[in-house]
């Protein structure tokens, strides 16, 4: 097994596009493993080379193995230079033939009319085929042809539309009829030669557009997504499965998928949640939110203080002991539930799940309410535990506490509410006796919060779009670092 | 690298195995290791590539033996670092014991050392103590470090340690000594996934996840620990440690705590007590000394639910 002849480099880039972290130097130890005998004896072996050097957890292995199985497994299915070049010549003839075909029926039709018939072939087609038109072809293009119709070739055209699929090549329907149309209207009396040449140009420029119709489609085709669509579905179907992490998982299928409009409804499934930041990413967020405070027994030894203290005392008389330094740091997270945050519920649940990993919640917690909090927040989504907002804010928050605010403050529905402002800036007047810093993270992007209760209530509090910046924002500003922050917003 | 160039690769088959009730160099019982081949083959690229490799996996499969199997198997000797929550990267390197030095000098400035201990005080490397990784680094032989249980430690252990495990050097601070590994050790880290490890971590890292041991292993495996055991009793435990294992997996799925490799020998040692008509009585579509294997409350319930229903 050569590794030039391997697919690897594909592998890795489409990883890499993935979101695995991988480096050049990843790539490198493959080839280096391989070069000391390692994955070489078939595929299994390999993949399972490049899965121990490249993939780092159960969720990235998943991500693996389906692409092992696109890229590498699926040798038939490579888009390798030579498969490429066949299938773009097999794309190139066979429409040709199609075509040329439908060209000479429609020719002989048309020549069967001309001497059989010997009548105005006006006469045969308002009252035949006009109906015929109208059932099979859609409103717009039944118009065009219908204008056509005193001429004598459009016989043509309500036989080629069906079958040669009206929605691939759009433009060149009426192109089609239309050049007829400029040619000067011939009488159907005429001579045979004239109606002769007449069919010969029709089809000279029928082909010349069949042939430039093709010339569009192996442009197409030749982008690297060349891989049978059934593989692309089961992966997206396989990934919606499996995947935890959403995000790489949409950036996968997506990627796999985007020049192939028949699996638009799974891109759309899986687009229907929205998560713009992923699990291992908030989780590594959540991290920077720390305030290290020395507490409890005295196990440290403190070097610069004992040494003071022998430098004053002459002596070692004992040792100088301090406490360790412990994250004090307290996230009070309130969610916005239901209503208009339905869609947003799985971004909430990561967002308190990496929250209450992160371990970052002291003892404060999470919290729900609805809109905006009033009197009550709850302490599960379903609104059943109530607990008084005052009693929140006079026993579990402290100056410790950072308050971390999610919701769309009225910026999905896109209206402005007076209530809605007010009690907003009521509950966060009363917070702020307590608690020095308040961020906000709204799902909705920046742009869609003027003219919103949103717009209004980002100029009391720091808000944020749910974005990766937006969120490092928002957890910079709860450790008391404003830099990110511009008061200017709208 | 330098092993391939030297004729001599260490490899790792998996398949020498210590005796029964053979002892390690300190001491403690060996005992058998039976890795799947992917997991021999994830060993050796750690080898070869001198590589740490991050083994995770479910509690009690296996994970933390496998080092002692590798050691055993290449001759090597064993550094096994316990990660404890409280435990600094540096640890692992040296500990300097500056409390020592002090009350060394105390001592001397009120004339009660040897001369020899007054030497000692001069040079200040004699209060260097070197951790598991330290040492391995001054061998001239490559031994095997076990890091166990690394996420238990703060979330800025594994990064603090990446210079140490890339470079393969380090520098005591406080005698300004500069370390560098002589033979890289053969690191072997091992997690539960109680945190996330960092990416920069990961990346250095060669990655397996441990498979839980198939049926006919974990027969293998009983029949290699306990070799007197009969065969009627060995296969109907089995069957029965089976079936709860995978009734816990419908029920918890694949996340959930389920019973291990390392409860199944504890309570299959407990079952060979008892003679073997009396144990197989004991097993007949029940689950003796359920304690053994069930280790939560739940747990429990569900079975005793699940046992009543049979009835």
């Amino acid at each position: 097994m050569d590794v030039n002849d391997l697919p690897l480099l594909e592998l890795f880039t489409k990883l890499c596009d993935a979101g695995l972290p991988l480096g050049i130097e990843e790539y490198q130890l493959v080839l280096q493993a391989m070069q000391a005998g390692f994955g070489i004896n078939d595929q299994a072996a390999l993949k399972r080379l490049c899965e121990t050097l490249w993939v780092k957890s159960s969720q990235e292995k998943k991500l693996f193995e389906d692409y092992f199985e696109l890229v590498i497994a699926n040798d038939a299915a490579l888009p390798t230079a030579e498969i490429l070049h066949t299938q773009s010549e097999q794309h190139k003839i066979s429409p040709i033939i199609r075509y040329l075909i439908l060209g000479i029926v429609g020719v002989t039709i048309g020549l069967g009319a001309g001497f059989f018939s010997q009548k105005p072939i006006e006469k045969l087609i308002p009252s035949q085929t006009s109906e015929l038109i109208q059932t099979l072809i859609p409103s717009q293009t039944s118009k065009l042809i219908q204008t056509l119709i005193p001429i004598q070739t459009p016989i043509q055209d309500p036989i080629l539309l069906p079958t040669t699929k009206p929605t691939t090549n759009p433009t060149a329907q009426p192109t089609t009829t239309r050049k007829p149309n400029s040619n000067p209207s011939p009488n159907p009396n005429h001579s045979d030669w004239l109606f002769w040449s007449f069919l010969l140009v029709t089809a000279m420029i029928f082909r010349w557009l069949v042939r430039r119709n093709n010339q569009q489609r192996i442009a197409e085709s030749t982008s690297p997504q060349v891989t049978p669509i059934t593989t692309n579905s089961s992966l997206a179907a396989k990934l919606t499965q499996t995947i935890e992490d959403e995000v790489q998982a949409v950036k996968a299928v997506l990627e796999t998928t985007s020049r192939n409009e028949e699996i638009l409804s799974s891109r759309l499934i899986l687009t229907s949640e929205y998560l713009p930041v992923t699990e291992r990413q908030m989780k590594q967020i959540w991290r920077y939110l720390r305030h290290p405070v020395r507490e409890g027994p005295k196990i440290e030894l403190d070097m610069a203080a004992t040494i003071h203290q022998i430098g004053c005392q002459g002596l070692l008389l004992e040792p100088v002991f301090i406490p360790r330094r412990v994250n004090k740091s307290e996230l009070l997270l309130l969610i916005d539930q239901d209503g208009s945050m339905v869609p947003f519920h799985s971004l909430s649940r990561r967002l308190a799940e990496t929250a209450l990993r992160g371990g970052r919640l002291g003892k404060s917690g999470i919290y729900y309410f609805h809109n905006c909090p009033i009197e009550y927040l709850y302490h599960d989504p379903h609104h059943q535990q109530a607990e008084l907002i005052t009693n929140i804010v006079t026993h579990i928050c402290s100056n410790r506490t950072a308050v971390l605010i999610f919701s769309d403050a009225g910026a999905v529905r896109g209206r402005y509410s007076d209530e809605r402002y007010e009690l907003t800036q009521q509950f966060i007047a009363q917070m702020k006796q307590r608690v020095r810093y308040v961020a906000w993270l709204n799902p909705m992007p920046r742009k869609r919060w003027l003219g919103t209760t949103a717009a209004e209530i980002a100029h009391l509090v720091p808000m944020f779009e749910f974005s990766h910046q937006g969120l490092q924002d928002a957890i910079a500003v709860l450790r008391g670092r404003f830099a990110n922050f511009e008061r200017q917003i709208i | 690298m330098v092993q391939a160039v030297g004729g001599k690769l260490l490899e790792y088959t998996g398949k020498v195995q210590p005796q029964l009730g053979e002892r390690g160099a300190n001491g403690q019982l060996l005992y058998p290791y039976f890795p799947n081949p992917e997991l021999v083959e994830a060993v050796n690229l750690a080898i070869y590539l001198e590589r740490p490799l991050l083994l995770k996996g479910e509690p009690g499969c296996g994970k933390t033996l496998l080092a002692s199997a590798v050691a055993y198997e290449l001759d090597l000797k064993l550094e096994a670092w316990y990660v404890k929550s409280t435990s600094r990267a540096r640890d692992g390197l040296y500990i300097y014991d500056a409390v020592g030095r002090l009350r060394d000098a105390q001592l001397a400035t009120s004339n009660r050392l040897t001369p020899e201990q007054i030497l000692r005080i001069d040079d200040p490397t004699s209060y260097v103590r070197w951790g598991p990784l330290g040492r391995a680094f001054q061998q001239q032989q490559r031994r095997v470090v076990l890091i166990d249980e690394i996420d238990k430690a703060d979330i800025d252990f594994p990064n603090d340690l990446l210079l140490e495990l890339d470079q393969k050097q380090f520098f005591v601070e406080e005698t300004g000594q500069e370390i560098e590994a002589k033979a890289a050790p053969i690191v072997l880290i091992t997690s539960n996934d109680e945190k996330d490890l960092p990416d920069a971590f990961l990346r250095r890292c060669l990655f397996h996840y441990v498979e839980f041991p198939s049926r006919e292993r974990l027969i293998e495996i009983v029949n290699a620990l306990f070799p007197t055991s009969p065969e009627a009793l060995v296969k109907q435990a089995i069957d029965s440690f089976w079936r709860l294992r995978e009734k816990m997996q419908e029920d918890k799925g694949e996340a959930g705590k389920k019973v291990s490799t390392s409860e199944l020998i504890d309570w299959f040692r407990v079952l060979r007590r008892y003679p073997e008509d009396e144990a197989l009585a004991k097993l007949d579509g029940k689950i003796p000394y359920a304690g053994v294997l069930l280790k939560r409350w739940d747990d429990h319930l569900r079975y005793l639910r699940q046992s009543r229903g049979c009835e």
